[in-house]
């Protein structure tokens, strides 16, 4: 995980330009910046799934709303769900902690091929903490537009995009399934998130938006003794990193101005 | 596998989807700077795994490149992962495990590493944009696609026992798999710096259809002959230094 934000910073330094900051914010130096931001609100909604993961998929839903201070800040609203909010399933009689049945509400949970692997041929027992997954998250982050872009393809029509970066965080409440195949509740952590995604205008009111973004939280599991092994914490920072592709309505704002440009 | 079949879903569906199908056809980026039409080039790329499994690399290769348009061009590129091997979640699940012995040959795909590889394939540059980062000067770019075929060294990591009972301890020998036919796909952008100069930014998947023979416990202590036939992902994010001739 550190090598790809090490990646992402080389890119993001090696592409700069010589800077050379405008004093106007109006001044764009792309002619005809179509699609303005400014003081307009985003309401947006994502189908997602996690990338990362050995052992668990995840498949999302996000809602999303964001304002947007100028054409370069805004501030954003996230509830990502995993799950059917605050509904836990049947209770397993007599299980301390409480362990739930219920795999339909936890619609968006998974396992993957490789733990069935790890687990049912070579009989190894991954960490409780590389299993527990995110039910929901709701939190606030900062995004930055740097960049705003045309592109044209087969040179023969034009497309308008801003690419973004955010960092924030919230609260996303976890679970685990455990041997017996019952979900257990592992608890509510703060979340870490930081992403970057681009979004395309199509109309000045709609767009369609790419991100990824990492949710950083430390699982704490604890392990039930067998025979070997006694009972045990495991604890382990955890990245989860998910593809959101979703589509924006932006409602408010100001008409963009035109001004031209040598680019 | 799941999580690639559907990230090849997104690509796809983003690269439909940022068709500007709803703009005006007579309207083009302004001032298009850098055509890649009939251009020679060189690049050294270092890379690293990023989605692996079990596995990891850190790695540089060299190629070189001839575009016949400003949309289609060869490539051949030949590379060494100085570092490889196995990734630190695959040690910890197997010091942690309680009945492995003797099992030598681990029943897991995508156990495989490689070292060597060179390849050769298509560069598709289907889209060319500007953008502005903040700043007086706009930076120019083609989006890309990249396929092609080559051959890689493989290796992988074997178990040796000792001892018996819950004291037997292994130690890890590696096993050199032979150098095997791969295939490769992946996407990217350039970004022109100068006339001559340019970087590009790349996710590649590199994949060999491999046939493994291992071991597994099907019950108790019996060990058992398993084949695992798999593709073998290694997932390379590349930055790339170019150099053209012409």
């Amino acid at each position: 995980m550190k090598k790809l934000y090490i990646s992402i910073a080389s890119i993001a330094l090696l592409s700069a330009p010589a800077a050379a900051q405008s004093p106007n914010e109006r001044v764009h130096v792309l002619q005809k910046r179509d699609y303005s931001v400014k003081n307009k609100f985003e309401v947006s909604a994502f189908g997602g799934l996690s990338i990362d993961d050995i052992f668990t998929q995840h498949y999302s839903a996000t809602l999303s709303l964001d304002y947007h201070l100028d054409e370069a800040f805004a501030l954003e609203l996230m509830w990502m769900t995993c799950k059917v909010p605050f509904a836990l399933g049947d209770k397993v009689e007599g299980s301390d902690p409480a362990e739930y049945k219920g795999d339909n509400l936890r619609f968006g949970n998974h396992y993957t091929d490789a733990y069935d692997e790890v687990k049912n041929d070579a009989k190894l027992s991954p960490s409780n903490a590389d299993l527990a997954m995110i039910n929901n998250f709701l939190g606030l982050s900062v995004q930055f537009s740097p960049i705003y872009g045309k592109w044209t393809l087969f040179n023969r029509t034009l497309g308008h995009a801003d690419f973004y970066l955010s960092a924030g965080g919230g609260v996303a409440s976890t679970e685990f399934k455990n041997a017996r195949g019952n979900w257990v509740d592992t608890g509510v952590y703060f979340v870490g998130t930081f992403g970057l995604g681009f979004r395309i205008f199509l109309a000045r009111w709609f767009a369609i938006r790419l991100d990824v973004r990492d949710f950083t939280f430390a699982a704490r599991v604890e392990r039930e003794a067998s025979a070997s092994v006694e009972a045990q914490v495991d604890t382990k920072i955890r990245n989860t990193m998910f593809v959101m592709l979703g589509v924006s309505f932006l409602f408010g704002g100001e008409a963009p101005v035109e001004i031209w440009s040598p680019y | 596998m799941r999580t690639r079949r559907s990230l090849s879903t997104i690509s796809v569906l983003c690269f439909v989807l940022a068709a500007p199908w709803g703009a005006r056809a007579d309207e083009v980026v302004a001032q298009r700077l850098y055509d890649l039409g009939g251009r020679l080039e060189v690049m050294l790329t270092p890379s690293m795994s990023t989605f692996d499994k079990y596995t990891r690399h850190v790695a540089a290769s060299v190629g070189l490149a001839y575009y016949f348009n400003d949309y289609i061009g060869l490539e051949i590129d030949l590379g060494y992962a100085f570092l490889h091997g196995d990734r630190k979640l695959l040690n910890e699940i197997l010091n942690t495990a309680e009945s492995l012995n003797p099992i030598e040959r681990l029943p897991l795909s995508d156990l495989k590493y490689m070292d060597f590889w060179t390849s050769g394939g298509l560069v598709f540059n289907p889209l060319y944009g500007k953008i502005n980062l903040s700043a007086e000067l706009a930076i120019n770019f083609h989006f890309y696609l990249v396929a092609g075929a080559g051959t890689a060294q493989y290796k992988y990591h074997e178990l040796r026992w000792s001892g018996s009972g819950p004291a037997a301890t292994f130690e890890k020998k590696e096993v050199t798999a032979g150098f095997k036919p791969m295939f490769y796909y992946g996407g990217g952008l350039r970004f022109h710096i100068v006339e001559d100069w340019s970087l590009r930014i790349e996710v590649r998947d590199q994949v060999y259809y491999d046939e493994y023979k291992a071991e597994h416990k099907p019950s108790g202590t019996t060990v058992a002959e398993k084949t695992i036939e798999d593709f073998v992902h290694i997932t390379m994010v590349r930055l790339g230094v170019c150099y053209s001739f012409f």
